[in-house]
């Protein structure tokens, strides 16, 4: 198992090189460069020049390239010392307009916190929800509850993460006025501003739970109806298998049969589809930050799209792609865990 | 003797086509079918968007902003309904004591002197129907409004489901939106596809060290992100200003084919390997079939059914994209027109005064909705149609 995940991480390095490449090709190909943004239409040209020199900008490319990818990958250095090869922090650049490292303006202020505990407690909250319903599916095949979720998650399929996050905000701000009586119920970041740096009590965590509940909930929102079809068919198959049929001829109770017998069979695929949830996850929460204006690191990268701050963006690309490729080495790793027919010598 | 003649009859049925078993099977889904009528209704609509619209959807009514949904204000004369005219009174905010008015927010009320008749196919303003058939008939429209004057016209207006910031019929916007939105997922669908498709044919046909090179490749495309990465592009391309709008439109179908083909071309690779060592496959090769017929003839038509289904359940994939893009200001732009840049309205300044006082902007959304999910719909039954052995209909792929 050790030598499959050394192996996979180490085939994981080239494709990195290669994403570097792609990303650094796409930020050199645009029109215009960080100089236009920071300098404006009427920059004097020996201070364009000047800023151009300072951020490396008249080099060729390819050594723009190798100084970033250098950095990226942790600024190896040989030397005297044991063990010879050194590595460094990962430096992605500079960036001019927060006027601090480009990684730190991406996951500073506990960004990436904020992202993992979304998507996290979101790919939680969805499994919480949908592998009972979709167990009770399964066993009441066609009843009135099974076509109602079904239609339900139909409609949880189609409905998109920010249309939600819209319609839920015009309910708390439009319908229901929570906002404009009481301020505790304000929309929009992690916090009110007023608890910001208060010491932890109910009101915070209540507060708190106000302000992120709905954006996992929200992302949980269209995982769930899809995890809710994959449970009810993989339970729908277990509960055709002869082993089922078995333990039912044994005369074990309904419910011995179903949760433990079928369930942890159907649960395995879905186990191993953790990893590539993962992005998908990313990819919701992107659009959720942004329409809850949540402080996570994909709201620093919009703000960067935005104000062309090339640095980041490439951090940004890079993170996401890095998280990308563990997600599904994690998914291939819990494939090969729970899928005893898959070899990983 | 009747026995014997229902039992002949019984056998002399015409053979069916397998076309035909498909179609029984499709009809036998009851919410495809409707989710296939919604679709042919939509696009019926949106196709006669110039027609069907009352006003010209880029003109704005710049003394009539802000205007709520006027299907609410219909008053019923027997069967024929009719509106009021206008009245715009501006919104204030009592402060501190003062009475300070609300910028941006209007109060409209009737104008119980004007009453005007709806009627259909009314002369309204001229429009050009699919760039080519001029005229000026509408589908419906207010009457009797040719006596008044232009200062008295301004306040006389029937906009079904309300105006925006500038005045622009919300109506007349969706139905352009749609169609560009309707429009250009099949449009992405077909270049990523006819990529993909090609790119994984050749990958699994002629397997072996170009197969590696290929999926190395697709590799690379999937390990990048997605929405992170067509943000990224159009990010870029949102600095080229003046960019004629079907440039635009093209750039959009074509950031959006960037990461469509790749998982696709990983399925149809799949196919052609399973399908490579069939036995008709081989006999074509004894044959002496070339290379292409045996891809055209053999391969091709084996999997086009199992493309169909798969076009058809990733066009809200790409819909749902391009309003993602499109809300956040990176897809399709003015002068063009679409449901996700509708909601762009709600990005940045603005958003809470929109949530409270001008809900009716996010009609749009729900014609996402409603048409991704009777692409679901169909797509579903088309799958469950096409595969007579996928019974349980429960998974998707």
């Amino acid at each position: 198992m050790l030598s499959f995940i050394t192996r996979r991480l180490l085939y994981m390095l080239p494709i990195l090189f290669i994403v570097s490449f792609v990303i650094f090709l796409l930020m050199w190909m645009q029109p215009g460069d960080v100089v236009d943004s920071m300098c404006g239409l009427a920059c004097p040209p020996n201070l364009r020049e000047a800023m151009r020199e300072n951020f490396g900008l008249n080099d060729p490319f390819l050594i723009q390239y190798g100084k970033w990818a250098y950095g990226v990958f942790f600024s190896p250095t040989l030397n005297t010392n044991f063990p010879f090869l050194h590595f460094h922090e990962p430096d992605f650049g500079f960036s001019p307009t927060r006027s601090m490292p480009a990684l730190q303006a991406l996951l500073g202020e506990n960004r990436w916190v904020w992202t993992i505990l979304l998507v996290l407690s979101a790919i939680v909250v969805s499994w919480l929800i949908a592998i009972p319903i979709g167990v009770y599916s399964a066993t009441h095949k066609y009843s009135l509850a099974d076509n109602t979720f079904s239609f339900l998650g139909f409609i949880g399929i189609s409905m998109p993460n920010f249309i939600l996050g819209l319609i839920f905000i015009w309910l708390i701000v439009g319908v229901f006025k929570l906002g404009l009586h009481d301020d505790f119920f304000a929309i929009g970041g992690i916090l009110n501003t007023e608890y910001v740096g208060e010491p932890l009590s109910w009101e915070v965590v209540l507060n708190f739970l106000w302000h992120f509940g709905p954006p996992v909930l929200i992302l949980a929102g269209a995982s769930t109806a899809i995890v809710i079809r994959y449970m009810r068919s993989n339970m729908l198959d277990v509960l055709e298998m002869a082993y089922v049929k078995t333990a039912r001829a044994k005369g074990l109770k309904e419910r011995i049969v179903v949760y433990k017998h079928a369930l942890r069979n159907a649960i395995n695929p879905l186990v191993s589809m953790l990893g590539f949830w993962i992005p998908v996850m990313m990819e919701g929460a992107l659009v959720i930050a942004i329409v809850f204006n949540l402080p996570q690191l994909e709201t620093a990268f919009f703000q960067a799209i935005i104000t062309r701050d090339n640095m980041i963006v490439m951090s940004g690309l890079f993170v996401f792609s890095l998280i990308l490729m563990f997600g599904n080495l994690i998914s291939d790793i819990l494939l090969a865990m729970t899928d005893p027919k898959i070899r990983y010598e | 003797m009747n026995k014997n003649v229902s039992l002949t009859s019984e056998f002399s049925h015409k053979p069916v086509s397998q076309r035909y078993l498909i179609w029984k099977r499709f009809t036998r889904h009851r919410l495809g079918v409707i989710g296939g009528a919604i679709m042919l209704f939509m696009i019926t609509i949106f196709a006669f968007a110039e027609f069907v619209a009352p006003y010209e959807y880029l003109v704005p009514h710049a003394d009539t902003p802000y205007v709520p949904p006027m299907i609410t204000r219909l008053h019923w004369d027997g069967i024929s309904p009719y509106v009021y005219g206008m009245k715009r009174i501006q919104a204030t905010v009592e402060y501190q004591g003062r009475v300070l008015p609300l910028p941006g927010v209007f109060n409209y009320e009737d104008d119980l002197d004007k009453k005007f008749y709806l009627g259909l196919f009314v002369p309204g303003e001229e429009y050009k129907l699919m760039g080519s058939f001029k005229g000026n008939i509408h589908l419906f429209g207010l009457t009797g409004t040719e006596n008044l004057t232009s200062r008295e016209k301004k306040f006389v207006k029937f906009f079904p489901l309300g105006t925006d910031q500038t005045g622009r019929d919300l109506f007349s916007q969706i139905l352009v939106g749609g169609r560009i939105t309707l429009g250009l997922a099949p449009m992405v669908i077909l270049v990523s596809f006819l990529v993909g498709t090609f790119v994984g044919g050749f990958s699994g046909y002629l397997g072996g060290g170009w197969d590696t090179f290929i999926q190395r490749i697709t590799e690379i495309f999937m390990s990048l992100p997605r929405l992170a990465l067509i943000l990224t592009i159009s990010g870029l391309l949102a600095t080229l200003i003046n960019v004629p709008p079907m440039v635009r439109f093209w750039s959009i179908v074509g950031l959006l084919s960037l990461i469509g083909w790749a998982p696709l071309s990983r399925v149809v690779r799949g196919q052609f390997l399973a399908l490579r060592e069939h036995e008709f496959t081989q006999a074509a090769r004894a044959l002496g079939a070339s290379n292409w017929r045996i891809i055209f003839r053999q391969i091709m038509p084996n999997i086009m059914s199992y493309l169909v289904v798969a076009a058809t359940l990733a066009i809200p994939d790409i819909i749902i994209l391009e309003s993602i893009l499109s809300f956040l200001g990176y897809g399709i732009q003015n002068p063009l027109m679409s449901w996700g840049y509708l909601l762009n309205a709600f990005q940045g300044q603005g958003f809470l005064t929109h949530m409270q006082f001008h809900p009716w902007l996010l009609i749009p959304a729900f014609f996402i909705v409603i048409s991704v999910l009777a692409l679901n719909f169909l797509g579903d039954a088309l799958r469950d149609a096409y595969d007579p052995f996928n019974v349980t209909s429960g998974a998707a792929e």
